[in-house]
């Protein structure tokens, strides 16, 4: 071995013994009483509808973009709920961990969580919520949406965006697994060195957060590719790059920053897992490494990542705030520019997290400023969307709410960030949670968005509405939690209160704490809404059931020209782009009723599982290079090659569906029955929910002023 | 509504039946080549290592520049890997008339002259590695291995896609897939050139005239 | 564009290929390689000047490599891999170089006494 560390190995198990399953701990054992009861219960419900053969058919093998993107959307919420529990037992220990008489339970000194459990849950909370909810989340809109509204029959490479789905999948499996086997990383999800060196975490937990992280960054890494190509090569004819839709050009953008900065990232994991595999010195304290290394090349990545999260957001905020507002967007020409200037002056900025390494005043001023100039294509963002507002015929859907409040927020998070990137403010508050206030202010910037995103496009894809009384309930009580518990955390930030501590020695700061657990009991209520929301919307699909392609009767891109819920083929024929917002301007010149007159065959390609098992060996590959079972990791190595070598021996013939069945299909949906199979013979086919389009009234344009 | 349209909305074309399916090579293409500029980012990541590194602390006082490094052996190496892409242009040329026996000509030396490329580099390496010069002694030498052994471990990739490619220009011939693929191969292979450049400027020659 | 069938070979970034121009980069290639080794081993020259020879070799060769290799240029197939390229090699800069910039002033800074009066980077 080339390296030490405690504990047995052995060659067929590696690392990997009973002991290393935690049912001691009550926390996980519940935790895991719960998780397998609900594995069996859903397993069960699968197996009592008999939906095995369809989720297979047409979900688990799908290549169809907006199969991928409700699968990646849905991986994304539930590790947003995940991801949130840890928040919220994080709250609960700062809350009861104050002052030197506050009690101990369950093995720690105060609170309930001990300083290991505690690092933990930190570090898993930030590492899921930022590459494995929000990521996938946005990566999910994208898939779905981007495609429609540049009028494309599916992404570029649909079996590569398979791929890139089932490798998240597989990174996420083993973030979770890491709760049942073994521990996960107690570093930080930003992986402060020296701290993940094997010295110091001689632990399996290191290894699962490295593996996992890496994994999930090649995934990001191919989904960019995929949109980038998409948004370049597939934009329906007429759709000049000044008419393409706000939403694409920030998701180039975002593509453009996550295909340039996530490589970086992945090589920084990967020479970490040297330093911890084969006894390199890349970060190490001595023998001439250079912890400082690891921290410039994270946040090399680690800033263009929170843009990469960021833009989207601005995108679909693009998107709701004109729909509500009843006009098109102000300064189309400047909102381009300003979400590639964005990605654009992202890149250069990330000294700003570690000012306090104590580099010289020339690279400190440099970076200060570089950080500033960000302001100014986001402050050009924000006056657009204002201008967009005024004047505008404001309807306050659920939607809107969810992106009026995200304005609020950017603005607060902006201005904070701004504080914090000039060095002499930096200095006193770095490392405090004033600096977690910041970002989680942003984040959340996103997590409204994506609520909002959610909510607007919901009925395309499903061809039903979301509850709106739920969905307000569950707004309301969302932002006021962002905003008690924030608020609070700004003003602890202001007193030195540190980020990443399990016990607060000050009495004093308890009011505010208590005032902390106070915002995330509102956001547990918010969450409660949230469930009830999908719940009863689901039982009332039938009432809230879309009957026009525009649900919103004032949305502008072309997504809302094809039906709702969106056919498999998407667009019958491929759309004329005449205009920038194409839908709009139809509609506006009583030409959006028009469809064609006649129907081409359509080629699409076919439905594979190769996708799938590729994740699970990578999922393989993971979990024994955690566990350092190499026979394994290198049989899942052979296995991964084997396969994609085979894959190219047999290309995707595809498969054809004639134009008269495109006729049969358009026919049904205008005539407002349940289009029969529209399925397509398992390749993609409408997301409705069973029922919800089963007969509507005569699809009728919008009579909206 | 203030949009600069020009089009007359009475008449405007609506549909676009008959628009041909866009061109899969060129799709295929572009997406690699941006696979292929990710990967120079984890390159750059590894130069920006490399040069951090460099320094007299980070030889932790083992063997620095002037020990490891063996400017006319890689130039050896740079002379094979050249002529290596050589021969891919000449699998290309002959891709070019349609004529798969030069294409498989061309491969075949592009393997062995890679192969060659990877000899090279192999008994430079081996040869330090016996002499206890091993990336676990210093940040330094850790440095070393990485970036010029990132480049070596996308040659043997390459070699193995070369073969790939030589049984499907056999057995498949030159269909649409066959072609696009051997164009990504294309740019694969001239990308190893292009990164080489550096390896050996920035690496060997800078290592060469510096030392520590 | 013909892409489908057999005559997939006849399709315009397959014709881009040139026999003359691969032998020309090839020779080029060599020589820009080869001379700078030649002076870096003969010591042809202050350590100065022997770097901006190299970099100026290693510029020159990028360019004549990315033109008559993979044939970047303006052309209708091609014209996006080169605008990726250009775009990415400001990344590539800022990434290698203001790491190099802040550690180099870093090492000044903050190097145990011993090193302080060994410029960064063994220069
Ligand atoms: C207006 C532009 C922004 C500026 C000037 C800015 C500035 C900063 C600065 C200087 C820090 C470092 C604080 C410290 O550790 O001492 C920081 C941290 C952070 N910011 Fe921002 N920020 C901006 C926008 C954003 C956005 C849009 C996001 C995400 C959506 C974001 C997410 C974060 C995160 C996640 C961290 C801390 C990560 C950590 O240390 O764990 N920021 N920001
Ligand atoms: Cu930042």
């Amino acid at each position: 071995m080339l390296v030490s560390y405690p504990g047995p190995w052995t060659p067929f198990f590696g690392r990997l013994d009973a002991q290393q399953i935690p049912l001691q701990n009550p926390i996980l054992f519940w935790t895991f009483v719960l998780v397998s009861l609900g594995g069996v219960a859903v397993l069960a419900a699968i197996t009592y509808l008999r939906a095995w053969g369809s989720l297979w058919r047409e979900w688990l093998t799908s290549v169809d973009h907006k199969k991928i993107g409700v699968m990646y959307c849905l991986l994304g919420i539930v590790m947003l709920f995940r991801g949130f529990i840890d928040g919220v037992m994080m709250r609960t220990q700062q809350a009861m961990a104050v002052g030197p008489r506050s009690p101990g339970y369950m093995g720690a000194l105060h609170g309930y969580l001990p300083p290991y459990h505690f690092g933990q849950i930190y570090s898993a909370h930030g590492t899921i919520m930022i590459l494995f909810a929000i990521t996938p989340i946005l990566v999910g809109l994208m898939n779905i949406i981007v495609p429609l509204q540049i009028g494309a029959r599916d992404m570029a490479y649909p079996y590569l965006n398979a791929v890139s789905f089932w490798l998240t999948a597989a990174a996420t499996g083993l973030v979770m697994i890491s709760l049942f086997v073994g521990d996960f990383s107690h570093a930080g999800w930003v992986g402060l060195s020296p701290l993940t060196e094997l010295a110091y975490s001689p632990g399996v937990g290191v290894d699962y957060w490295s593996w996992a992280v890496q994994i999930g960054s090649i995934a990001t890494t191919l989904a960019s590719i995929n949109i980038i190509v998409t948004i370049i090569k597939m934009r329906a004819p007429g759709m000049t790059w000044t008419k393409m839709p706000i939403f694409c050009w920030t998701a180039l953008s975002t593509s453009v920053v996550g295909l340039s900065s996530f490589p970086v990232f992945t090589a920084a994991v990967a020479l970490l897992s040297l330093d911890r595999y084969a006894g390199t010195h890349f970060f190490t304290p001595g023998l001439g490494g250079n912890l400082m290394l690891y921290t410039d090349l994270f946040w090399i990545w680690g800033h263009p990542e929170v843009y990469y999260v960021i833009l989207p957001a601005f995108g679909i905020l693009s998107e709701i705030i004109p729909t509500f507002s009843e006009k098109p967007l102000f300064g189309y020409i400047t909102m381009a520019v300003a979400s590639i200037a964005i990605g654009g002056v992202s890149w250069s900025v990330w000294l700003h997290h570690f000012f306090t390494m104590g580099a010289g005043p020339g690279v400190n001023a440099f970076f200060s400023i570089a950080s500033m100039l960000v302001g100014i294509p986001t402050g050009v963002k924000v006056f657009n969307w204002a201008f967009t507002l005024y004047r505008g015929r404001v309807r306050f859907d659920v939607p809107m709410l969810w992106a009026l409040a995200a304005l609020v927020l950017l603005l607060i998070g902006g201005l904070t960030g701004m504080m914090l990137a000039m060095p002499a403010i930096n200095y006193t508050v770095h490392n405090s949670v004033f600096v977690v206030a910041h970002f989680h202010t942003m984040l959340n910037v996103v997590g409204f968005a994506c609520f909002g995103a959610i909510n607007y496009w919901f009925p395309k894809v499903f061809g039903f509405r979301l509850d709106e009384r739920t969905g307000k309930r569950a707004f309301w009580f969302f932002s006021a939690g962002t905003f008690v518990l924030f608020g609070s955390m700004y003003a602890l930030g202001f007193m030195g209160m540190p980020r990443r501590i399990d016990y607060i020695p000050f009495p004093s700061w308890r009011p505010l704490l208590i005032a902390e657990e106070v915002g995330i009991v509102l956001f547990v209520i918010a969450s409660y809404y949230m469930i009830k929301q999908l719940v009863v919307s689901i039982r009332d699909r039938v009432q809230n059931r879309v009957t026009s392609s525009d649900v919103w009767g004032t949305a502008r891109s072309l997504e809302w020209l094809t039906h709702s819920p969106v056919p498999f083929y998407n667009f019958a024929v491929q759309p004329h782009i005449n205009a920038r917002d194409e839908w709009a301007w139809r509609r506006e010149h009583g030409r959006g009723a028009e469809s064609p007159e006649h129907y081409e065959d359509i080629h699409l390609p076919i439905n594979t599982p190769l996708p799938l098992i590729l994740g699970a060996w990578t999922f393989a590959l993971g979990f024994s290079l955690v566990w350092r079972m190499y026979w394994l990791a290198a049989l899942s190595l052979i296995a991964i090659v084997v396969l994609v070598i085979a894959r190219s021996f047999q290309d995707d013939p595809g498969h054809t569906v004639p134009g008269a069945r495109i006729r049969e299909i358009e026919a049904s949906y205008r005539n407002g029955l349940e289009p029969a199979g529209a399925a397509g013979d398992g390749a993609g086919g409408p997301v409705a929910y069973p029922g919800a389009v089963a007969s509507r009234p005569q699809d009728n344009v919008p009579a909206r002023p | 509504m203030s949009q600069e349209v020009s089009v007359n909305p009475a008449t405007a074309v609506l549909w676009d039946p008959s628009h041909s399916e866009h061109d899969m090579i060129t799709t295929r293409t572009l997406g690699f080549w941006l696979y292929l500029l990710s990967d120079a980012m984890i390159v750059s990541s590894l130069f920006a290592s490399y040069l951090v590194l460099d320094h007299r602390i980070n030889t932790a006082g083992g063997p620095g520049p002037r020990d490891v490094i063996h400017p006319v052996t890689a130039f050896w190496g740079t002379v094979l890997l050249f002529s290596a892409i050589l021969a891919y242009g000449a699998a290309m040329v002959g891709l070019k008339r349609g004529d798969r026996r030069i294409v498989l000509a061309g491969l075949g030396g592009a393997l062995l002259l890679g192969g060659g490329f990877l000899l090279v580099e192999g008994r430079d390496f081996a040869q330090l590695a016996l002499q206890g010069m091993v990336p676990e002694r210093s940040g330094y030498l850790s440095a070393f291995y990485a970036l010029v052994l990132y480049h070596g471990a996308h040659l043997v990739f390459g070699l193995l896609w070369i073969v790939v490619m030589m049984v499907q220009v056999v057995h498949i011939g030159l269909t649409p897939h066959v072609v696009y693929r051997l164009l990504n191969l294309k740019l694969f292979w001239f990308f190893q050139g292009f990164i080489w450049i550096y390896v050996f400027s920035f690496v060997y020659l800078a290592g060469a005239v510096h030392g520590h | 564009m013909v892409t489908k069938g057999r005559d997939a070979w006849q399709h315009p970034q397959v014709q881009l290929a040139r026999g003359g121009q691969y032998v020309g980069a090839y020779i080029v290639s060599l020589l820009l390689t080869g001379g700078p080794l030649w002076l870096v081993v003969r010591h042809g020259g202050t350590p100065w000047r022997l770097m901006i020879i190299i970099v100026a070799c290693a510029a020159a060769l990028t360019l004549v490599q990315a033109y008559f290799w993979p044939r970047l240029d303006l052309s209708r197939t091609q014209r996006w891999m080169t605008a990726a390229l250009v775009l990415f090699i400001p990344l590539v800069v800022m990434t290698v170089g203001l790491t190099a910039w802040m550690f180099a002033t870093l090492y000044a800074r903050t190097m145990i006494p011993v090193l302080l009066h060994a410029p960064a980077f063994g220069y």
